[in-house]
């Protein structure tokens, strides 16, 4: 990787450079006329100058051959021009000054976005390089780097850099080239104030450098604090169960304290020292002047110079210092993005990384594996140089089942890791299909080999997105990035497309986002299958019935989950379930929801509908007014809080039996015991708007079933069933949507699939109800045939930030499920499932090893390093390992005696 | 259903809170559970460690001891019965195992919301003392009776 960050710029935006330094020279003649234009306002049209009598005419825009008078000795007038009196002369000029501001401001627009967007390629083209290595990077490595470092070098360090790419050479050569002009003009001026001038240059160009090391010091400290900052901060928030279960928060405040002043020193002193350097050169141009002004005025005071020489000299030098300044300012934006560029990618330029033709696209699948690998006196170290695997040889076909068996200092796991490229050979060689694994491509293995151990990191998204990414993508992605489809105003700036490891997702298995109909076709039985065979199905199954139908689902599916409900309703009478589950029926009052619910009867669609916000719904409150039941609602509150405080009044706030106990929060007591002190025997009429809200809202949150204060009689319940059925009719005959009723006979979108298909509430006083339910449930959506839609709607379950709405168990299968989908030719099972209890385990590692044979002959090898003494028969061969070398193997008959020794 | 002032005179009745303040009671109905249990289905057996005293609601329940390989019922108690307070109490395994008999319910009553309410309300505290020492002294009456018997026998 280019380490000079100017020739970085160069190589990759050599023509953008230039182009942009045309584009500046082009623009400097409208540049120039804009600064004329007005002293010719001034000089001709307005002063008079060259308009001595009224009917004076100049000419405007009369054009004469350039170098004419050199070459033919006279001057050629290409064109006349117009002639114009003075005020006409006066409106042209205007314009002319008009069109030049504009034409002076579009170049300015022009080259300053061109700027951006060249910094903003480069920065892109830099930030996927480096994102490359780190793809690149030997697994090793990549363990071993902290996370948020690598960030915000990629993301934050070389940020500033886009800022300087568009100036790194346009803005030199300009500023240079105006230098050179004012200082040759000041030695045609005066030589003597020449050599003065050039003299200063110079000590400036000798003094800056050495002032500016320690500043140059300090941004490298400035950079690497700010990164071993954010890869402490990552450390404390990955590790902040640490921090809690050992009281460390303090540990962490003092240490990230410490490197926060840390920092503050250091920008300080970089502060100080660049407005040093800044001061000392403001103050040695400006002491020019000063000489100017002193030296050559006593020289035109003692006769030695005339005043006409010193002011031309004074005219010439004013044009100087700011081009001067210019430069000084790049060399130092120069010095520091050097630096703060070598410190970006020092650690990645240092770090050897794999060669890119390993992570060579391709628009073809792989090609299956003919036989499998083998060893040739393979040793691996670990990191303390101390060997891990000792001499080993031999070879595993992709059509046999082996258990590599150990102890965990054997050496068996290392040998899966290095069979999965997760270990590098020490020495020695491992062939795939006779190609060293070395130079295999990630291709082959990946989508060829399937890998699975105890580790449980999901990046996050569904299950869905999980699964699909990690499959081959079969055809139709090209190796290049396109960006044909992009933005067309990008195009004109790139260079070179980069090469790209992984071409666009076209392919519907492949990628972030696939679609809700994923998997389908031959990809979703061999989905089920494997589901079925980890025991992972009913887990997905059991997400499918807590979410949502889509918006967009089917009468079939639809009509299957009616049918589940129906079957389920009439399965109520069996002994089995008997009175587990209390139906909604839109005639009757349910105990188990609460007064709101009962009233509303369904899923509130409108925010106006939801419990909350009830009590100050007026409509609601309209059509309770009329049917007399809202001053009872109001007066059920009141008794709803009398009864709280006799219950409660007397416990202490922090009283634990007063959290247990499921009451209200002491905050809610305290609210309630003041509105009845307020109130005093006031009814709903006479009480304050807020108080009647308060207490309508205690009755509308009332549940009997859970609360039992016995305050919803039977008059009421009748009430409350006719307000139930008004309201539906007074919203049915608005046609809002506010609600979805619950309705026996049909299908609600707004209710889960468990809920639809229960349509009622598992009563909560029957110990393994829930479980029950939902055993029969799911054997009701099995014969009503929409269990694999089920299952499939609860594939979108979101697994999680690093995979943490999993259990450990089924993050694990999930691995394992992952690892078996993609259709290896060779599975890996290192010590997999190590959450699952020993018999479920061995259970699923039987299946997996059976999958593996079809009509007789196995199509999927397995490699097993397994965890249970047991099942040994399901394997061709056994290989023992102990302290990394291998000390026996044989088929499981052979060695049986080893295998009971084992045992034992 | 039951409300909850149903549990309380329920409660009444035990002789372990006869005669614990009616609100306390009603404290104590608020923070139990209600359970159902069908026929035949186990409420816990013996030997497990529980921390709930249970409070028949409604039905019956047998109470089982394992004796070998078979359970024989020992007891059956009706409506009102309080069992399983000894493990509420104390740390000490199931004695014996409880079964419904036709469909039963509980109010289950926890180890941590008595204890709670005890630390909580001294005078309930004092009621339980005083019930439980006089079932000692039964238990120590009666005691004495079968020694006496032995002796003479």
């Amino acid at each position: 990787m280019q380490r000079n960050l100017l020739r970085y710029i160069w190589t990759h935006s050599r023509k953008q450079q230039i182009w942009i330094f045309m584009v500046v020279l082009v623009s400097m003649p409208v540049y120039f006329q804009m600064l004329q234009l007005p002293k010719l306002i001034v000089n001709g049209p307005i002063q008079g100058d060259g308009f001595d009598s009224p009917a004076a005419t100049q000419s405007f825009l009369s054009i004469n051959l350039p170098f004419s008078e050199t070459l033919f000795g006279q001057t050629i007038n290409v064109f006349g021009g117009l002639q114009f009196d003075r005020q006409q002369m006066l409106i042209a000029l205007c314009l002319s000054f008009l069109v030049a501001v504009a034409l002076n401001g579009w170049f300015k627009l022009y080259i300053n976005t061109y700027k951006g967007k060249l910094g903003e390629k480069l920065l892109r083209r830099l930030r996927y390089e480096l994102f490359d290595r780190v793809l690149r990077y030997p697994v090793a490595k990549a363990r071993r780097v902290k996370p948020s470092e690598i960030t915000s070098v990629i993301k934050d360090e070389i940020e500033p850099l886009g800022l300087f790419f568009g100036d790194a050479f346009s803005s030199p050569v300009f500023l240079g080239a105006q230098a050179i002009t004012g200082l040759t003009f000041l030695f045609l001026q005066n030589t003597m104030f020449g050599l003065i001038t050039l003299a200063i240059v110079l000590f400036q160009a000798w003094i800056i450098p050495l002032l500016r090391r320690r500043l140059l010091e300090l941004g490298r400290q400035r950079q690497q604090t700010a990164r071993k900052l954010s890869g402490r901060i990552g450390e404390y928030v990955q590790g902040m169960d640490d921090v809690h279960l050992h009281a460390m928060s303090n540990r962490a405040r003092e240490n990230i304290w410490q490197m926060l002043r840390r920092i503050v020193v250091i920008r300080f002193e970089l502060y100080q020292r660049k407005f040093q350097v800044k001061f000392l050169n403001n103050f040695l141009i400006q002491v020019l002047a000063f000489i100017f002004y002193l030296l050559g005025g006593y020289l035109v005071i003692t006769g030695r110079m005339d005043l006409g020489a010193l002011v031309a000299s004074i005219a010439a030098y004013k044009d100087l210092p700011a081009p001067i300044k210019g430069i000084i300012d790049w060399d130092q934006q120069r010095l520091l993005n050097q630096i703060r560029y070598e410190q970006a990618v020092e650690d990645f330029a240092n770090t050897r990384v794999m060669s890119a033709a390993r992570q060579e696209p391709s628009d073809k699948p792989a090609d299956p594996i003919k036989d499998g690998f083998s060893f040739d006196h393979v040793t691996v170290l670990d990191a303390a140089e101390q060997p891990v695997i000792q001499d080993i040889s031999g070879s595993i076909s992709r059509r046999e089942a082996v258990a590599i068996v150990g102890s965990a200092d054997s050496g068996a796991e290392h040998v899966a890791e290095l069979l999965a490229r997760l270990l590098v050979v020490g020495s020695g060689r491992i062939t795939l299909d006779g190609q060293d694994l070395e130079h295999v491509p990630e291709r082959l293995s990946g989508q060829r080999v399937g890998y699975a151990d105890s580790n449980i990191f999901f990046a996050g998204g569904s299950i869905r997105t999980t699964l699909a990414e990690t499959l081959p993508y079969t055809e139709g992605a090209p190796p290049i990035i396109d960006e044909s489809s992009s933005t067309s105003n990008f195009r004109v700036y790139e260079n070179e497309p980069i090469p790209a490891k992984a071409g666009p997702v076209e392919d519907e298995s492949f990628g972030r986002e696939v679609g809700a109909d994923w998997p389908h076709g031959e990809t979703s039985e061999r989905l089920l299958s494997i589901m079925h065979r980890v025991d992972l199905y009913d887990d997905v199954l059991e997400y499918g019935l807590l979410r949502r139908l889509g918006d967009d689902a089917d009468d079939d599916i639809k009509n299957g989950i009616m049918e589940a409900r129906r079957s389920f309703a009439a399965n109520q009478s069996g002994a089995e379930m008997k009175g587990a589950v209390e139906f909604f029926d839109p005639a009757k009052y349910s105990q188990e929801l609460t007064i709101g619910e009962n009233l509303i009867f369904g899923t509130p669609v409108d925010n106006a509908f939801s419990p909350e916000n009830l009590p100050s719904n007026n409509s609601v409150r309209a059509l309770l007014d009329e049917a007399g039941l809202l001053s009872a609602l109001f007066d059920t509150g009141v008794e709803i809080a009398r009864n709280n405080i006799e219950l409660f009044g007397d416990l202490a706030e922090d009283s634990t039996l007063l959290q247990r106990s499921g009451g209200p929060s002491p905050e809610r007591l305290q609210e309630m015991r003041l509105a009845l002190e307020k109130l005093d025997g006031k009814t709903s009429k006479s009480a304050d708007e807020a108080d009647r809200e308060t207490m309508l809202r205690l009755a509308f949150e009332y549940c009997e079933a859970q609360t039992r204060f016995g305050l919803v009689d039977d008059t009421m319940q009748t009430k409350l069933l006719a307000a139930r059925d008004s309201l539906r009719a007074m919203l049915e005959k608005e046609h809002s949507g506010a609600v979805a009723f619950l309705d026996p006979d049909s299908f609600n979108p707004a209710l889960s699939v468990l809920d639809n298909i229960l349509f009622g509430r598992i009563d909560a006083r029957r110990i393994g109800a829930r479980e029950r339910v939902l055993k029969s449930i799911k054997s009701l959506l099995e014969t009503s045939g929409v269990s694999d839609t089920v299952f499939h709607i609860g594939l979108s379950y979101d697994v999680g930030n690093g995979g943490r709405n999993l259990s450990t168990n089924q993050a694990q299968k999930l691995k394992l499920v992952r690892a078996l989908l993609k259709k290896p030719d060779i599975v890996i099972l290192n010590r997999a499932l190590s959450a699952l209890e020993s018999g479920e385990r061995m259970k699923i590692i039987h299946e997996i090893v059976q999958m593996g044979v079809d009509q007789g002959t196995r199509q999927m090898g397995v490699i097993c390093v397994p965890l249970d003494n047991g099942g040994w028969k399901d394997f061709d061969r056994i290989l023992f390992m102990e302290h990394g070398r291998i000390v026996s193997e044989g088929a499981p008959e052979k060695v049986s005696e080893r295998l009971e020794a084992m045992a034992k | 259903m039951s409300t909850l002032n149903d549990d309380v005179a329920m409660l009444r009745k035990v002789p372990l809170f006869e005669s614990v303040d009616p609100s306390k009671l009603k404290l104590i109905a608020y923070t139990s559970t209600q359970l159902v249990f069908d026929d035949g289905e186990e409420v816990f057996s013996q030997g497990s460690n529980g921390t709930s005293a249970y409070l028949i609601a409604n039905g019956e329940a047998d109470i089982l001891s394992d004796s070998g390989e078979k359970q024989v019922v020992v007891a059956t108690l009706g409506t009102n019965a309080l069992f399983g307070e000894i493990s509420a109490f104390c740390d000490v395994p199931r004695t014996a195992s409880v079964r419904a008999h036709g469909q039963l319910t509980l109010l289950e009553l926890k180890r941590e919301n008595l204890m709670e309410l005890i630390g909580e309300f001294p005078d309930v505290a004092v009621e339980v003392i005083r019930e439980l020492a006089r079932r000692l002294a039964h238990t120590t009456s009666d005691l004495a009776h079968v020694l006496e018997k032995q002796n003479s026998g």
